[in-house]
């Protein structure tokens, strides 16, 4: 089966080509009109170090850990997030502490280390959607960048400082609550 | 007014020399810069904005010192000047590279043939007819001696530039056939052919002006094709200046015609061996050439320094109000302005037309611009013969 072309008539105008030029040179000098007197902040071109684009809603950036208003840290090591994720960066363990007023003396578990490793990290927000608990997010920020490997391994208060500049929160490097040493059980 | 002697006349036109070279590596490299942003600007982008960026050299302290002032460094329009003075000194310091089978001396030779045959049409070019400026008297030496506006205006002017612009296809020739490797000299080749076939309707379309205006002097001619056509004229002289212009982007190797350096498919065409400053020499023979070629429009068809093109200043002059008769004299600044126009143009037309295939040039240059040129010089012979 052939495929019909439809054969485009031109008009004898078009035909003698100097006119189709002018017409094309005509539509580039517009656009060469309306980009030269365009503010520069209506224009298309974003230059980047120095103006930054705003990222969409729901857009999937670095990972913040979140925390409680003391400072205590709103993970609760499940492992569903290292469960989920399909790139296996994320690396947890867990340990034990008591918050009194909350638990009445039984223990609590939280991580001791929550490491993700930037490189790795595919930025698909299956740890957001794993957790039970809200305590990870995947939020604006894009700039993740260093001069080594080691430095993209983010720990855990690395993750949760993330944000602190841009939420004015202060920076912790603690958590609030001392953890209970770890229980030998003697068989 | 006082005769020079000989030595105060070769002073002078050594003065002159000096003001044409300064003017050429004024407008090239300001051309260069032109085409980034022009281009980008023609595109929706912005061009260079900056020279590379952060903290390091003159660069990093110009951005340093601009957010000192409070004033955000990228965002200026011209910042990516600095960029040319790097161009440059790349050029300069980039290691020269030779192939070990070229042929040595024609290697060396083609891109210094290419500068001066681009270079040396400056000397027949006349910025403005009669005295250009004249020295004031506590002068030394040079005292009341008037400087004459272009070098060497001399009879034959016309011949003289295109005969030596011509030279200029030798450079790229050379240069292709010399490199000893076979995307040079296909780009040579093709620009033989490309050139070759361009040279005819170039310089047919040239010949109208020297019909109507009767005068191989360059100076002479721009005063008589402004001031003295008839009415009549204006068609020959439109036709031409399309017909020349066309050419003149074949001849210059510039887009909708850059058969020699075609990037997608000869790497670099002719210079693909080049680096360093033999590049550089050819890079810069080609926007001296672009200035040539647009110095030849805007004398011949464009009024040259007068204001108006096309001859309608010689229908406007009588008309003129007396307090408006500057616009009725010729001024280097309006030839100037005229070239700064048409080169303008070269990027804008290099950001409108796509290339042309092969065959599509060659049938173009022989099948259209060729019988247009002869038809144009006809038009021209019947008015020069009943109406001028």
């Amino acid at each position: 089966m052939g495929v019909v072309v439809k054969k485009v008539e031109l008009s004898w105008l078009d035909r003698t080509y100097v006119w189709p030029v002018m017409k094309g040179m005509g539509i580039t000098f517009q656009h060469f009109l309306k980009q030269l007197f365009t503010p520069t902040a209506k224009r298309y071109t974003i230059q980047y170090p120095d103006m930054k684009k705003e990222m969409p809603e729901g857009y999937r950036g670095l990972h913040e850990l979140k925390r409680f208003e003391d400072g205590a840290i709103k993970c609760v090591a499940c492992f569903m997030c290292q469960e989920a994720c399909p790139a296996r960066c994320i690396s947890i363990e867990a340990e034990e502490f008591s918050d009194l007023n909350i638990t009445q003396g039984f223990e609590e578990k939280r991580p001791a280390k929550f490491s993700i490793d930037m490189l790795r990290c595919i930025y698909c927000g299956m740890c957001e959607e794993a957790c039970p608990k809200d305590a990870i997010w995947l939020r604006k920020d894009y700039e993740v960048a260093a001069y080594d490997r080691l430095s993209l391994l983010y720990g855990k208060w690395d993750l949760m400082n993330t944000y602190t500049a841009t939420d004015g929160k202060e920076r912790i490097a603690q958590d609030p609550t001392p953890s209970v040493p770890r229980r030998t059980i003697a068989l | 007014m006082p005769t020079p002697t000989l030595t105060q006349s070769i002073v002078i036109t050594l003065i002159q020399c000096l003001l044409v070279v300064i003017f050429v590596f004024v407008v090239v490299p300001l051309t260069v810069f032109a085409e980034r942003k022009v281009l980008g600007h023609l595109q929706q982008r912005l061009g260079s904005t900056r020279v590379a960026s952060g903290h390091v050299g003159f660069s990093g302290w110009m951005n340093r010192t601009m957010w000192k002032m409070g004033r955000v460094p990228v965002l200026s329009y011209w910042r990516g000047i600095p960029g040319l003075v790097g161009d440059v000194l790349k050029l300069i310091l980039k290691e020269d590279i030779m192939p070990a089978k070229a042929d040595k001396f024609v290697f060396f030779l083609a891109p210094s043939i290419s500068m001066v045959a681009a270079i040396v049409v400056f000397a027949a070019i006349s910025f403005v007819p009669g005295t250009f400026f004249t020295f004031p008297a506590w002068f030394p030496y040079l005292g009341g001696l008037p400087v004459s506006g272009g070098i060497a205006d001399i009879n034959v002017g016309l011949l003289w530039i295109l005969g030596v612009a011509t030279v200029g296809v030798y450079g790229i020739v050379l240069a292709g056939w010399s490199s000893n490797s076979k995307y040079p000299l296909l780009g040579g080749l093709r620009s033989a052919a490309q050139m070759v076939s361009y040279e005819v309707p170039l310089t047919l379309s040239l010949l109208a002006p020297v019909v109507l205006a009767a005068s191989l002097n360059f100076s002479e001619m721009s005063s008589r094709m402004a001031t003295g056509m008839p009415a009549w004229a204006l068609v020959p002289q439109v036709i031409g200046f399309l017909l020349y212009l066309t050419c003149g982007f074949a001849e210059t190797n510039r887009l909708p015609f850059d058969m020699p350096e075609a990037e997608n498919e000869l790497v670099a065409g002719f210079h693909t061996e080049y680096s360093g400053m033999k590049f550089g020499l050819f890079y810069l023979a080609e926007y001296i050439n672009m200035t040539v070629v647009s110095a030849l429009a805007s004398a011949f068809f464009l009024g040259g320094p007068w204001l108006l093109p096309f001859g309608l200043q010689g229908l406007l002059n009588p008309y003129l109000p007396g307090f408006l008769s500057w616009f009725g004299q010729p001024h280097a600044i309006f030839f100037v302005a005229k070239i700064v126009f048409l080169l303008f143009t070269y990027i804008w037309v290099r950001g409108t037309i796509p290339r042309y295939r092969y065959d599509q040039i060659m049938a173009v240059g022989w099948k259209y611009l060729i019988p247009l040129a002869l038809v144009n010089l006809l038009l021209a012979a019947v008015i020069r013969c009943f109406a001028v």
